[in-house]
């Protein structure tokens, strides 16, 4: 890893004990809970590799429960997140699951929903607090929200991409990086842009109204 | 940022500026972001380690590996070789470990495994020297930097090259935060960072069920000593033979040879005593089934 700032070594501030096993697990859950876009009621969450083995002892499981109800890696209210899911409502099982050989051993798969929506994420927390988002809805992924990044789901129809980057241009953003990935039986898509600034509503207002978009979030965390 | 202590003596040389001006002057140009951003997070991570060893001191928690619980408390007992205030130092770096395994706020300095290491020594050098504000939060800025040159030259991370990645590292930022607080510049802080992380060279990783509790702890307090120790030789004039640079780079070298049983999987070492392996079982043993 290249080292550019002061904060990549004195900048992280967490809840302990484990950067990996803490606090990026509560990461990878806090922007599934971003993606939901609204709180969640039920999860399942699947524990793969190492999460799976020392989920109690780092604290993962209560990471993991405090992220899904938007509670971040550094407020203290996280290892309390418990008895918060109680009264919010939020009802969660833990499974152990081997999600196959292709992914990082500090990965979870988190199936969430409520009463009319669901979606289901897997994450991976690969050190020092740093994560990476790789599937969505089970399509490939690959961002780790550091930046304002841009996430949708729309139907795999041509023109589509064009009119989500006319509108980010509109807006006076610039993208950073543009990622677009398919799922052809279903015919939907996932895309996820990530822009040199804070995404304000107004933008995702007007990209929703776009025909065969399903589905718009706006990461700025 | 900077890649070696070389070109960070030099620029602060060639500018005619403190190390700790240069820094934030580098940390501007390369983030984009205005002095007054890069001060407000300093002052943020500077004062999250300081709340973290406030409540370190008062708050005793439950830790997974019962063996482990209660033990900073015990190094408030009265000196038999270390100074009182040296003592102490070892005491508050435990306490915020033990602190960081209760789930509270810690800043990581580098990581989380060593978070005790950095904030116990400069605050106690602080009060030891009876500096300012400012003057610990010039020192925490050099000392940080010197963490960010060991990131560039090896890694800070314990999987990839062992404690000496974290402890060895808080260790070297540690003391020369401080040996820089006391006043040493230019030779004297390229001898600390050399002289603090040849100490520690090797270190391996062995985390006991591979919790960040045993033997991590109880190694944050030699990372308190050797930064005393390393900054009490620097600044009496002790040099090293290897450069600073050179001894980072051999830490990368020893890192990348040491078995992976031996770097953060929970295998080796302590973590493989007989001992080690009945703490792992008994551990796993009372986790909930999922």
């Amino acid at each position: 890893m290249r080292y550019d700032s002061l904060f990549d070594v004195i900048g992280h501030i967490m809840v302990g004990p484990s950067s990996s096993h803490t606090a990026g697990a509560c990461r990878i859950a806090y922007i599934t809970r971003l993606l939901f876009g609204k709180p969640i009621k039920n999860a399942n969450i699947h524990l793969h590799g190492s999460f799976a083995e020392t989920y109690q002892g780092h604290g993962t499981d209560k990471a993991l429960v405090a992220g899904l109800l938007g509670i971040p890696q550094d407020d203290e209210n996280l290892r309390h997140s418990f008895s918060i899911a109680k009264e919010q409502n939020l009802n969660y099982n833990f499974y152990k699951k081997n999600l196959g050989k292709g992914y990082h051993p500090n990965s979870v798969l988190l199936e969430v929903s409520d009463e009319n929506d669901k979606l289901s994420v897997i994450g991976s927390s690969i050190g020092g607090g740093n994560i990476i988002i790789k599937e969505i809805e089970g399509m490939e992924a690959g961002f780790n929200g550091d930046s304002p990044t841009l996430v949708f789901e729309n139907r795999d129809v041509k023109g589509v991409i064009a009119k989500v980057t006319e509108i980010i241009s509109e807006f006076g953003l610039n993208i950073d990086n543009m990622e677009l990935s398919q799922n052809k039986s279903k015919k939907v898509a996932l895309g996820w842009i990530e822009v040199e600034d804070t995404i304000n509503n107004e933008m995702i207002e007007k990209i929703k109204q776009i025909k065969d978009i399903l589905w718009v979030r706006a990461l700025n965390v | 940022m900077f890649e070696s202590i070389a070109e960070l003596l030099e620029l602060a040389e060639a500018k005619k500026k403190e190390l700790h001006e240069v820094i934030i002057e580098r940390e501007m140009e390369s983030t984009n972001k205005s002095l007054e951003k890069v001060m407000e997070g300093l002052k943020k991570s500077l004062d999250t380690m300081k709340q973290s060893l406030e409540k370190g001191l008062k708050i005793d928690v439950v830790l997974p590996i019962g063996e482990a619980m209660e033990q900073s408390q015990k190094m408030q007992a009265k000196p038999f070789f270390l100074s009182k205030d040296i003592k102490e130092a070892v005491y508050w770096a435990m306490s915020i470990m033990e602190y960081n395994n209760g789930m509270g706020v810690i800043c990581a300095a580098p990581t989380a495994g060593s978070c005790g290491v950095f904030p116990a020594t400069i605050l106690k050098a602080k009060e030891m020297l009876n500096k300012t504000d400012d003057q610990l939060m010039h020192a925490f800025i050099v000392g940080s930097a010197v963490g960010v040159i060991c990131g560039n030259r090896a890694t800070l991370s314990g999987s990839e090259a062992g404690c000496q990645a974290e402890v060895g590292v808080a260790s070297t930022m540690a003391a020369v935060a401080i040996t820089y607080m006391a006043g040493g510049r230019g030779n004297y802080i390229s001898n600390a960072v050399a002289l603090a992380l040849k100490n520690l060279l090797g270190l391996v990783c062995d985390p006991v069920g591979g919790l960040v509790i045993s033997p991590c702890i109880k190694r944050n307090a030699i990372g308190v000593v050797n930064a005393f120790l390393a900054a009490e030789m620097a600044l009496s004039g002790v040099t090293s033979i290897i450069p600073a640079d050179e001894v980072i780079d051999a830490m990368l070298e020893i890192g990348q040879k040491l078995p992976t049983e031996l770097k953060e999987t929970g295998f080796g070492g302590c973590a493989g005593t007989p001992t080690g392996k009945r703490i792992a079982e008994t551990l796993y043993k009372n986790q909930n089934k999922i």
